[in-house]
């Protein structure tokens, strides 16, 4: 059984349509990246399978249940953290979660669930005060209780700095050891490559991409750099570069010479052929093509969904 | 039976607001402090009856807890949206029938608390001051008051539901406070005129005259409060519908079909604010 199911889910407001017949399917147990620039679809996406958006047209199932008409037994069943949420400000962090506890009739222990999220020490402080960060982890918290089969978190390390993100991080991956499944969205890449099986890559809606990292890296012939700093560039040496069949172009910057690759292995033979000219390497400087290179290229560029699911 | 929990959240986090504790106050002052009013005006060397004592603080606590329940209650459900603290209500297993249940509940309870607080303050006073205490009839006007913050609150989180901002809650609660609780005598008038070419009188009365009339829930709510309490003089004029009808007396105006009434103002606006908040796109 897949976790996420949806079939042709269509969400329109007005003449916008924010969701444009997605078909998204996410596998039990695996970690999944949901990702897209704002305004892509994601939240309204998450919205439709949280109950909060019915949607125009599709369908769609999470744990088997329907979103529409059985929301109550997925959120019974699934572990949330939302967007742009807001706070009971009186109550404490421990109230909190606590009631998501009695909620879920689960038997959980808020202050052991505050402890794991870090955030023992400020468990019966009232949350009015509580900065972005802290706000988040409560609710981080109150995802967690009853030990979820499924954590949806809708741009999880938002307000988080990076040593919160990082605890994140791994409190996903103890997630996902003890058997859950997590779909999260992001609008940032970084946090997402460590940590995801498989991403998707939603624009105007849609989802443009979906794949492993590595195989989305390459599916677009991802290129590599090599930024050699030498003493001289002889003249022809830039000619002899490019004959090679591993160098897809290279150019001279100041006292560097950029060589753009297509083949990453390839490097030590580059090195080689520079070093015969006759001139001395100072540094060298490789640059991996970056997901966010990628995500850039994918949300930007027009690239059609039919060019890159199909390739 | 999620609302249980969500009443008790409620009502945990309104009790740790200013809000509690001032209502609480206002209604100690309301309840105790009107209720010395017949004292202090009293001929010197008589002791006032109790009736005296509660019949001064019958109108006073007919303006005071609609207000206090509309207050309490407007705001419920709409400031969740906005704040988005609705995002945790319902991202847990809770419908949002459990959420209108549960605020109502919960609200009900900030309005009933200060009341009944307010009210054993007041029986003290009265003890103290007053000859005689009628325990019946005090039961009576605290019951009375209880049913009376229920009604409001349930208008107000009705409302709180059916809309999308706080503004927009806020605008409907005062104009429906102002049109039922100020104007609606003056609607029925406009009626009457338009229908008979005349303005009504006192009584001889037609039926469907004082049924519109009959229809706000104050009106309503009086024709109960004459039910469950013996109030000085009431029969001396009678203020009923009853009294002013021409011909025999239909049963839409007898009092015991008030209860009828005041239980749809319950169940109306809280059914259409349940209905508006099902259907509402929470993005």
């Amino acid at each position: 059984m897949s976790a996420i199911e949806t079939d042709s889910l269509t969400r329109r407001f007005g003449d916008v349509t924010a969701v444009d017949g997605l078909d998204l399917e996410v596998k039990d147990g695996e970690v999944y990246g949901f990702l897209g620039p704002n305004g892509a679809g994601k939240s309204t996406t998450i919205n439709m399978l949280l109950g909060f958006t019915p949607p125009t047209s599709g369908s769609g199932t999470v744990l088997g249940y329907d979103i529409v008409e059985e929301s109550q037994a997925i959120r019974q069943s699934i572990g949330v953290l939302p967007e742009d949420f807001g706070m009971y400000d009186r109550l404490t962090a421990h109230k909190h979660v606590q009631f998501a506890i009695e909620v879920k009739g689960a038997d959980d222990d808020a202050s052991a669930l505050l402890e794991r999220v870090g955030l023992e020490d400020a468990a019966d402080r009232k949350a009015g005060g509580f900065s972005t960060g802290m706000k988040q982890r409560v609710a981080l918290a109150m995802a967690l209780v009853g030990e979820p089969d499924l954590l949806i978190l809708d741009e999880p390390s938002s307000g988080l700095d990076p040593n919160g993100a990082r605890e994140m991080r791994s409190i996903i991956r103890a997630e996902v050891d003890r058997g859950a499944t997590v779909f999260f969205s992001s609008h940032i890449m970084e946090q997402v490559e460590a940590i995801c099986d498989r991403v998707g890559i939603m624009r105007d809606g849609r989802l443009v991409a979906e794949d492993r990292i590595d195989a989305l890296k390459d599916q677009f012939d991802a290129e590599s750099q090599l930024v050699l700093t030498v003493d001289t560039v002889p003249d022809d040496l830039l000619t002899e570069l490019r004959t090679m069949p591993s160098v897809s172009d290279t150019h001279v910057s100041g006292s560097d010479i950029v060589i753009v690759l297509n083949d990453s292995s390839r490097k030590a033979a580059v090195i080689n052929t520079v070093e015969a000219a006759g001139v001395e390497i100072d540094d060298i400087t490789s640059k991996e093509p970056s997901l966010e290179e990628l995500f850039a290229k994918l949300t930007t560029d027009d690239v059609s969904k039919s060019e890159v699911i199909g390739a | 039976m999620s609302w249980v929990h969500i009443a008790r959240k409620d009502f945990a986090d309104a009790g740790r607001s200013m809000m509690l504790w001032a209502l609480t106050g206002l209604l100690i002052l309301a309840v105790a402090g009107i209720s010395v009013i017949p004292y202090l005006l009293a001929s010197d060397g008589t002791t006032p009856g109790f009736e005296d004592g509660v019949g001064f603080l019958f109108s006073p606590i007919g303006l005071l807890i609609p207000i206090i329940g509309l207050v309490v209650g407007y705001q419920a459900i709409v400031s969740e949206r906005e704040s988005g603290s609705i995002r945790f209500l319902l991202g847990l297993p809770n419908t949002r029938r459990d959420v209108v249940l549960g605020k109502v509940i919960g609200r009900t309870g900030v309005v009933a608390i200060p009341t009944v607080i307010g009210f054993l303050v007041g029986a003290a006073v009265i003890v103290a001051l007053y000859e005689g205490f009628a325990v019946v009839d005090y039961l009576g006007l605290l019951a009375f008051s209880l049913l009376m913050g229920l009604v409001y609150v349930a208008i107000a989180v009705g409302i709180s539901a059916s809309v999308s901002s706080r503004a927009k809650a806020l605008a409907a609660t005062l104009g429906f406070f102002v049109l039922f609780d100020f104007l609606w005598e003056f609607v029925a008038m406009a009626i009457y005129w338009t229908v008979e070419g005349s303005l009504p009188g006192f009584d001889g009365l037609p039926a469907w005259y004082l049924f519109i009339v009959r229809l706000s829930p104050g009106q309503s709510l009086s024709a109960i409060s004459l039910t469950l309490i013996d109030f000085v003089g009431a029969e001396d004029i009678d203020l009923t519908a009853a009294g002013r009808v021409a011909g025999e007396v239909p049963f839409y105006l007898e009092n015991w079909f008030a209860w009828v009434i005041v239980t749809l103002w319950i169940v109306v606006p809280l059914g259409i604010g349940y209905v508006r908040f099902k259907n509402a796109v929470l993005s």
